[in-house]
C-alpha cells in the first residue's frame, strides 16, 4: 500500500542529495511529458515487501547463483527449503537482471505458476511476488504475453480471502493490462471484471485491497486503445456503485483509495461511452458532493498533501458528464450551490502550485454555465457573489484567463440583468486590462464579452469609454492581427454611443 | 490565499439554505431592440462569434497534461519531494498593438507608459510624438501649417529686412507696416491674416509672440528653463545631398529659413548650401563630445539638440527598438542673416512672384 507522504522508491534515490533528485524528477517528467505526447504514458507499481522497507542494498546474485536458485525451486521436495528458496529467488528478482536470466530457463514461468497454486501458502506468497516483480520488469521480453500463463490463476485469486495474496495478484494484473490490446482482450475473456467487482466486494473494509482493485481498473480502462467492449463491461458490471461508495468523505479510507476509485470514473467519463448510465448510478452527485467537502477542506485550510490527486479526476468527471443531458435534467444532483464555491476556491487555492488545476476548475464552471438552461447557475455567480473571484484570475495565463473569459461571456448572453451585473462586479476595468494583453486570444475573447456588454446597454458602453477603454480599441486597429483588428473595428462602428467621440487629449 | 468571502462561503452551518433552486434567478433574455450579432452584423458578416459551448475533454486532451503527469509521477513514486517544480501560474504579458511596434511588457504599468510616450499624440505629417495634445496642437501648426510657415516666413522678412535697410543704400518701398515690398506684394501683405503667434509652451500662460527667439527667451527668463531645453525641432541634416532635395520644411528656429518650394526669383530666401554645411561643422567642431549621426531613416529627419539633461520635447518613434536616442549638436542660437537675402540690388527683389505656394 503506498502512503503518500513516506515511500521511498529504491531505483531512484541513490543518496540523499535533494538536487540530484529534483534533477532526475525533472527529467523523469519531461520523459513522462514525451511518453504522453506518444500516446504512450503508463506506469506501473511495485509493491514493496514487509522485508524490504528498509533501503537496503540489492544483493545483486550473478548468474549462475540465480540459475541454481531457480532449479532448486524446480526441483526441490522440501516444501520449508523451497519456501526460502523461492524468498531468496524473489529477493533476486528485485535486480532486473536476474529477470532475464530467469526467464530463459525452460518452464520458469509454468513452475511458478505450479507454486503459485501449490499447498503452500507461502510458497504461494513468494511465487505471486516474483512474478509480481517479473510484471514490473523494465525489459521488453518480460512482458505480458511471456506472463500470460498466469493470469488465469491471478484472476481466480481475487476471490480469495487473503488480502496481502490478493493485492499481489491485483497490481500483477494491473501491471500487465496497458501492455497490449491482446493482453486485455485476454483478460476480459478470462473474466477479470466481474472478479474485481467480487473482490472489492469482499475487501471492502481493506484500505489497500481496494485501493489495489482501483488501480487495476484504472489500467485496464485507460490504456490506449481500449477495445469497445471494455467499458460497457465495466458499466454494467456492478462496479460503479461499489466505487462510488468508497468516494464517501469518510476519511477513514484514506487518501490513496479514493484517488484510484476517481481515476477510474474520471476514465469512464471522459470515454463518454454511456455517460447517462454513469449518471444514473449516481456517479454525478458522489463527485459533486466529495468537491463540496474538499472545497470545505481547502477553506478550513487544511490541505492535505496529495488532494490535488483526488480533486483533479473529480473535476474532469464531473466536467465531462455535465454533456451527458440537459442541465435541467441533472440538476437535482448539481443542487448545492457549494459546488460554485468550491470551484472557485480550487483555482485560488491552488494558483501558484497548480495552475493546470485551477485551470479545470473553471472549465468546469463553463460546462455549467454555458449549456441552454444555464441561467440558475449563472445567477447563483451573482447571487454567491462569485464573480468578482474570478475577474481576479484573469491576469493570469497558463490557459486561465481564456477559460475565465469563457465562463464571463457565458454570463453575459444569458441577458441585460446579467451584463449589468457582470458590470456591477467590475468587469469593465478589467477588460481594459485584458485588452492590452500580449495573448492574441486574450484580447479576442475580451472583445467578445465587451461587445455583448455594451451592446445589451448603452450605459455599459458610456461606463467603458469613462474607464478610457476607448484608445485601447483605437490602437488595436493598427494591430496586425485580424481577429482582433475585425472586431475592434466593428465594436466602434456599431456598439459605441453615437455621441462618443474620440477625444484623446480627455483621457491622459 | 482564499479569500474570507469564499471560506465563509464553504464553512457555512448547515442551517443556511445552499440550495441552488432557492437562490432567486436573474431575469433572461435582453431589451427588445437591443442588437447584437452572434450571427451576424449589420454588414452581414459575422464579426462577433462567440458562443457559450459545453467542452468535451477526452483522456488525451492537451488540457489534461499537467494532471496526468502529476497522476503518472505519484503512481512512480516521484511525486513526494519537497519542493515540487511544478509550473506555476504566470501573469500575462502585456504587447503593444501598434502595427510596426512588437514591444511587450510585463505589467499593464510599463506598457502603459510606453504607449503614453510613444504612440499618443503623434503628429501624422511627421511622425513624431508629444507629450500633450496641446503641445501636439502647437507642433501642427509651428510645422506642419503652410499658412503659419508663410506668415512666420514674413516676420522674418521683416527683422532681414530692417537689418538690411540699416546697411543698404537704396531706396526701398516702405509700407506704413515698415516692410519693404513692392506694390503687389503689398497688397497681398494686407489680405493676409494677422502676424502669427508663437505661443508660449507653458500651458496656462497664454503669452504669444512674433518669434522663435522671443518665445524662447521668455521661456527663459520668466518661465525659468533651462537654456538647452529642446525649444524647438531643428533640422539637423545629415545627408546635405539629399537634403538639398528634401527641404519642405523649415530649418533651423533661427534665420536660415528656407523656401517651401523650387526657387525661382532671384532673391528668396534661401538657405546656402555651402554655408549650412559650414555652420554644421562649426558646430561639430564646437561640441567636441558629439557622437557622429546614426544612419536614420529619412522620414525621421531627426531633432538635433539633445543633451542627456535636457528634457526631450519630443521623440522620434524608431520601431522596434528601444536604442538609446543619438546625441545632436546643441540648439543654435544665432542671429546671422543668410547671404543671399538681397534687397535692393538689381533687378526685382523680394517677394515678387513665386515662390511660395501655399
Amino acid at each position: 500500500m503506498w502512503r503518500l507522504n513516506a515511500v521511498r522508491h529504491k531505483a531512484g534515490r541513490q543518496g540523499s542529495d535533494l538536487e540530484e533528485f529534483k534533477f532526475k524528477r525533472r527529467e523523469h517528467e519531461k520523459e513522462l511529458r514525451r511518453a504522453r505526447k506518444d500516446s504512450q504514458l503508463v506506469s506501473k507499481r511495485l509493491l514493496l515487501n514487509d522485508d524490504e522497507e528498509e533501503d537496503g542494498t540489492m544483493d545483486t546474485l550473478a548468474s549462475d547463483q540465480v540459475v541454481e536458485l531457480f532449479n532448486m525451486v524446480r526441483h526441490g521436495r522440501d516444501l520449508v527449503k523451497k519456501e526460502a528458496d523461492l524468498r531468496a529467488l524473489r529477493k533476486a528478482l528485485r535486480s532486473p537482471s536476474a529477470h532475464l536470466i530467469l526467464i530463459k530457463q525452460p518452464n520458469s514461468i509454468a513452475i511458478l505458476v505450479t507454486n503459485l497454486c501449490g499447498p503452500n501458502p507461502q510458497c504461494r506468497l513468494e511465487a505471486a511476488r516474483c512474478l509480481h516483480e517479473l510484471s514490473h520488469s523494465p525489459h521488453s521480453e518480460v512482458d505480458s504475453l511471456r506472463l500470460r500463463q498466469a493470469t488465469p490463476y491471478l484472476i481466480t485469486f481475487l476471490s480469495g480471502q487473503s488480502p496481502k495474496f490478493t493485492e499481489l495478484c491485483l497490481y500483477t494484473l494491473g501491471n500487465m493490462c496497458p501492455d497490449s490490446e491482446n493482453v486485455r482482450d485476454m483478460l476480459l475473456a478470462q473474466g477479470i471484471i466481474p472478479a474485481l467487482n467480487n473482490c472489492i466486494q469482499i475487501h471492502r473494509t481493506n484500505l489497500a485491497v481496494v485501493e489495489a482493485v482501483g488501480f487495476t481498473l484504472s489500467q485496464l480502462i485507460s490504456a490506449n486503445y481500449v477495445t469497445g467492449t471494455i467499458i460497457p463491461a465495466v458499466l454494467a458490471s456492478g462496479l460503479i456503485p461499489r466505487l462510488l461508495s468508497v468516494l464517501t468523505p469518510d476519511s477513514q479510507f484514506g487518501l490513496g483509495p479514493v484517488i484510484e476509485c476517481a481515476w477510474c470514473l474520471h476514465y469512464l467519463a471522459c470515454s463518454n461511452v454511456d455517460n447517462g448510465a454513469l449518471v444514473a448510478q449516481g456517479t454525478l452527485l458522489h463527485c459533486t458532493s466529495l468537491l463540496v467537502t474538499l472545497g470545505v477542506a481547502v477553506a478550513k485550510g487544511s490541505i492535505e498533501e496529495g488532494i490535488e490527486l483526488l480533486i483533479w479526476p473529480l473535476l474532469r468527471c464531473v466536467g465531462n458528464l455535465l454533456l451527458s443531458g440537459p442541465l435541467g435534467a441533472l440538476q437535482p444532483q448539481l443542487n448545492d450551490s457549494r459546488l460554485l464555491a468550491a470551484l472557485c476556491a480550487f483555482p485560488q487555492a491552488f494558483l501558484q502550485t497548480h495552475p493546470a488545476l485551477a485551470r479545470e476548475s473553471i472549465w468546469v464552471l463553463n460546462n455549467l454555465t454555458a449549456a441552454a438552461d444555464s441561467s440558475v447557475f449563472c445567477s447563483a455567480l451573482f447571487y454567491l457573489n462569485l464573480v468578482p473571484a474570478l475577474i481576479q484570475l484573469l491576469p493570469f495565463s497558463h490557459g486561465i484567463n481564456i477559460m475565465v473569459l469563457r465562463v464571463l461571456g457565458n454570463i453575459a448572453h444569458q441577458g441585460r440583468e446579467y451584463c449589468l451585473h457582470l458590470a456591477q462586479a467590475g468587469l469593465l476595468p478589467a477588460l481594459c486590462a485584458t485588452l492590452k494583453m500580449a495573448d492574441t486570444e486574450v484580447v479576442t475573447f475580451s472583445l467578445e464579452v465587451l461587445g455583448q456588454l455594451m451592446a445589451s446597454d448603452p450605459q455599459l458602453a458610456e461606463e467603458f469609454v469613462r474607464q478610457s477603454g476607448l484608445p485601447m480599441l483605437e490602437a488595436i486597429q493598427y494591430s496586425n492581427q485580424e481577429t482582433i483588428r475585425l472586431r475592434a473595428t466593428h465594436l466602434l462602428e456599431h456598439h459605441l454611443p453615437p455621441h462618443c467621440t474620440v477625444d484623446t487629449s480627455a483621457s491622459q | 490565499m482564499l479569500q474570507p468571502e469564499l471560506i465563509q462561503l464553504l464553512t457555512a452551518s448547515d442551517l443556511v439554505d445552499l440550495r441552488i433552486d432557492a437562490i432567486p434567478k436573474l431575469q433572461v433574455g435582453f431589451r427588445p431592440g437591443c442588437f447584437f450579432s452572434s450571427s451576424g452584423s449589420q454588414d452581414g458578416e459575422a464579426k462577433l462569434t462567440f458562443i457559450p459551448q459545453q467542452i468535451l475533454l477526452n483522456k488525451d486532451h492537451e488540457l489534461f497534461e499537467d494532471g496526468d503527469i502529476h497522476r503518472h509521477l505519484y503512481l512512480q513514486n516521484l511525486s513526494t519531494c519537497p519542493a515540487y517544480d511544478s509550473p506555476t501560474a504566470r501573469q500575462c504579458e502585456f504587447r503593444c498593438y501598434i502595427s510596426g511596434c512588437s514591444q511587450v511588457f510585463s505589467t499593464v504599468e510599463d506598457y502603459e507608459h510606453h504607449y503614453n510616450t510613444l504612440h499618443r499624440h503623434v503628429c501624422s505629417s511627421c511622425q513624431r510624438s508629444l507629450p500633450s495634445a496641446r503641445l501636439l496642437d502647437i507642433h501642427i501648426q509651428e510645422w506642419h501649417d503652410s499658412l503659419f510657415s508663410i506668415l512666420a516666413e514674413r516676420q522674418d522678412m521683416v527683422a532681414n529686412i530692417h537689418a538690411h535697410k540699416r546697411t543698404c543704400t537704396h531706396t526701398h518701398y516702405v509700407a506704413h507696416s515698415g516692410l519693404d515690398l513692392d506694390q503687389s506684394m503689398h497688397t497681398v501683405f494686407h489680405s493676409l491674416s494677422p502676424r502669427p503667434k508663437y505661443q508660449c509652451l507653458v500651458e496656462g500662460c497664454g503669452s504669444k509672440f512674433r518669434t522663435r527667439d522671443q518665445r524662447k527667451d521668455h521661456m527663459i527668463k520668466i518661465h525659468k528653463y533651462p537654456s538647452d531645453f529642446m525649444f524647438d525641432k531643428v533640422k539637423r541634416i545629415k545627408n546635405i545631398k539629399i537634403a538639398k532635395k528634401n527641404m519642405l520644411q523649415k530649418g533651423t528656429s533661427m534665420e536660415v529659413s528656407m523656401s517651401v518650394s523650387e526657387p525661382e526669383g532671384v532673391c528668396e530666401v534661401l538657405s546656402d548650401q555651402p554655408e549650412e554645411e559650414e555652420y554644421m561643422e562649426i558646430n561639430h567642431s564646437l561640441e567636441p563630445g558629439i557622437l557622429d549621426p546614426p544612419s536614420n531613416p529619412i522620414n525621421t529627419v531627426e531633432l538635433s539638440t539633445d543633451h542627456d539633461t535636457a528634457p526631450i520635447l519630443s521623440v522620434t518613434i524608431q520601431p522596434t527598438t528601444n536604442q538609446q536616442r543619438p546625441q545632436h549638436n546643441r540648439e543654435r542660437h544665432s542671429y546671422r542673416v543668410p547671404r543671399t537675402v538681397c534687397f535692393g540690388q538689381g533687378s526685382v527683389q523680394g517677394f515678387r512672384g513665386h515662390g511660395r505656394r501655399i
